[in-house]
């Protein structure tokens, strides 16, 4: 039913933006305009905390969003700027495999750059994946 | 270089409250929180907007503006080779504070506002407010805490399905009639009553020998709604209801009736249900209208109390109060964990909706948590 209605691209960003800077992120991610008066709603900044109990634990990993005119038609593209060992993630440019990244293959136009985070988050726990050796905390990608 | 508040959240989810001047450096204001949040300058990070705050930068430059919110996490121990800024400016800052540091302090509220958990923002309206009374219960939790009391025990039952939980917490009469007061619960329950999809997903739940359609029936009555509605609107009947039936007792054809419920959730049986349930409406509880409904309530009600014996059986304890499920199930929760399940929130409401049966929490999970 609410899928129905389309939001307009600049509503639902800027609702996005407003619940980034109250806090009301999902847990262990956040979300923020890269540049403050980027009025233009397209440059976002994100974080995930690493779950404990996985070799992500303690780190906190930095990535970048872009939302492009036709968000949320069609998902946001996302690179980590932090190195992560993930099948999805381009290991030379952090670049996400939008047909392979949780929250960014499966994109409903109602998700929005949290769900996208909480899903990579929460594919962070998976068997498969909690355990993947890890590359020096604080290195990024070029 | 005005002061502003800000909202610090832990990784645990608690938000404390710090009046800052925006010209304080990261640095200094890790300094500023450090007792508080009760981590070492050098071991937070702070972030904001999808950005890790840098110790040599001031608030300002981040754009942090009044009432946001930012992150604490407790990072490693101060990184050796990391940024070198915090190891540096942090100690010396918290021996001597600079100016806008000090400046700071004699604010109107000096110092830490907020406990853990105080409200922040206020722009949450008014509504929220009533159930904050009840964090303990956390959120939809205050529906479970309603278990405590019995009759409205059912509804613990749908909060457990909300995945939200909380049963059995005894909430304080007063707190309770002011939940019921509150309209957005009210308005939650009638669609609740009203909702036939709330009451398919209920049916899910049903122990077997319970007839969904028959209590789909009950529950579309207009004299059941009605019911409801007057127990939701009239706080004299709630307060009657609680102090007699702290644990179901003689509710009468409504108690009876909503009473059933807990069957339902297998949420909170309870031993006295099965004799109860039985009874035919008590006289003596004024007020209630729907008489005529009331034997075919008690019918019904019966069954479903049968039920409720059966749900008993099916391992949730009842009444075990003033505890959240999370630390209830703890290691229930461990055990699902360690079998791979890795959705804290669906790995509780699970274990809540099975009443803390592991195997039950598992067959849910499995079947994607559907009837």
């Amino acid at each position: 039913m609410a899928e129905k209605i389309k939001i307009p691209r600049n509503f639902k960003l800027l609702d996005e933006l407003e619940k980034g800077e109250k806090g009301q992120n999902s847990d262990g991610v956040t979300v923020g305009l890269a540049i403050h008066d980027d009025i233009t709603l397209t440059h976002w900044n994100g974080t995930i905390f690493g779950p404990p109990g996985t070799t992500f634990d303690n780190r906190i990993y930095a990535l970048s969003l872009s939302c492009s005119d036709r968000y949320p038609q069609i998902p946001p593209s996302l690179r980590f700027n932090s190195k992560i060992n993930l099948p999805y993630i381009d290991q030379t440019t952090g670049v996400a495999n939008p047909s392979k990244c949780p929250g960014i293959a499966d994109w409903k136009e109602a998700d929005t750059m949290d769900t996208v985070l909480y899903k990579i988050r929460r594919d962070l726990c998976t068997p498969n994946n909690r355990k993947l050796p890890q590359p020096a905390e604080n290195s990024t990608y070029q | 270089m005005p002061t502003i508040k800000i909202n610090v959240k832990s990784s645990q989810g608690s938000v404390k409250t710090f009046d800052v001047d925006t010209a304080t450096t990261v640095g200094e204001f890790k300094s500023q929180i450090a007792a508080d949040v009760e981590i070492p300058a050098p071991q937070q990070r702070l972030i904001f907007s999808g950005k890790v705050l840098k110790d040599d930068q001031s608030l300002e430059s981040y754009k942090v503006q009044d009432a946001q919110t930012m992150h604490l996490v407790r990072g490693a121990q101060p990184p050796g080779a990391g940024p070198a800024p915090s190891a540096t400016a942090a100690p010396t800052l918290s021996a001597t504070p600079p100016p806008a540091a000090t400046a700071a302090a004699p604010s109107p509220q000096p110092g830490t506002l907020g406990a853990f958990g105080a409200p922040a923002g206020g722009g949450q309206g008014g509504a929220m407010g009533g159930l904050g009374a009840l964090a303990a219960l956390g959120g939809m939790g205050g529906m479970g805490g309603m278990g405590g009391m019995g009759g409205m025990g059912g509804m613990g039952g749908m909060g457990g399905m909300g995945g939200m939980g909380g049963m059995g917490a005894t909430p304080d009469v007063h707190q309770m009639a002011a939940l019921m007061q509150n309209p957005m619960m009210q308005q939650m329950m009638m669609q609740m009553m009203q909702d036939p999809r709330m009451l398919e997903q209920l049916a899910g739940q049903l122990p077997p020998g319970v007839d969904a359609q028959a209590l789909a029936q009950v529950m579309q009555t207009p004299g059941v709604q009605q019911m409801m509605a007057q127990m939701l609107a009239d706080p004299n009947m709630m307060a009657l209801m609680m102090q007699n039936s702290p644990l179901m007792g003689g509710m009468g054809g409504m108690g009876g009736g909503v009473g059933g419920f807990p069957a339902l959730g297998g949420g909170m049986p309870n031993p006295l249900l099965a004799g109860t349930g039985d009874q035919p409406a008590q006289p003596g509880q004024p007020g209630q209208p729907g008489g005529v409904q009331a034997a075919q309530l008690a019918a019904v009600l019966g069954m479903l109390n049968a039920g409720g014996g059966a749900g008993g059986g099916f391992g949730a304890q009842p009444a075990q109060p003033a505890q959240p499920p999370e630390l209830r199930y703890a290691t229930q929760l461990g055990m699902l964990n360690d079998m791979g399940f890795f959705d804290p929130v669906a790995n509780l409401q699970a274990l809540v909706s099975t009443g803390g049966n592991v195997n039950a929490a598992v067959e849910r999970l499995l079947g994607g948590g559907g009837p």
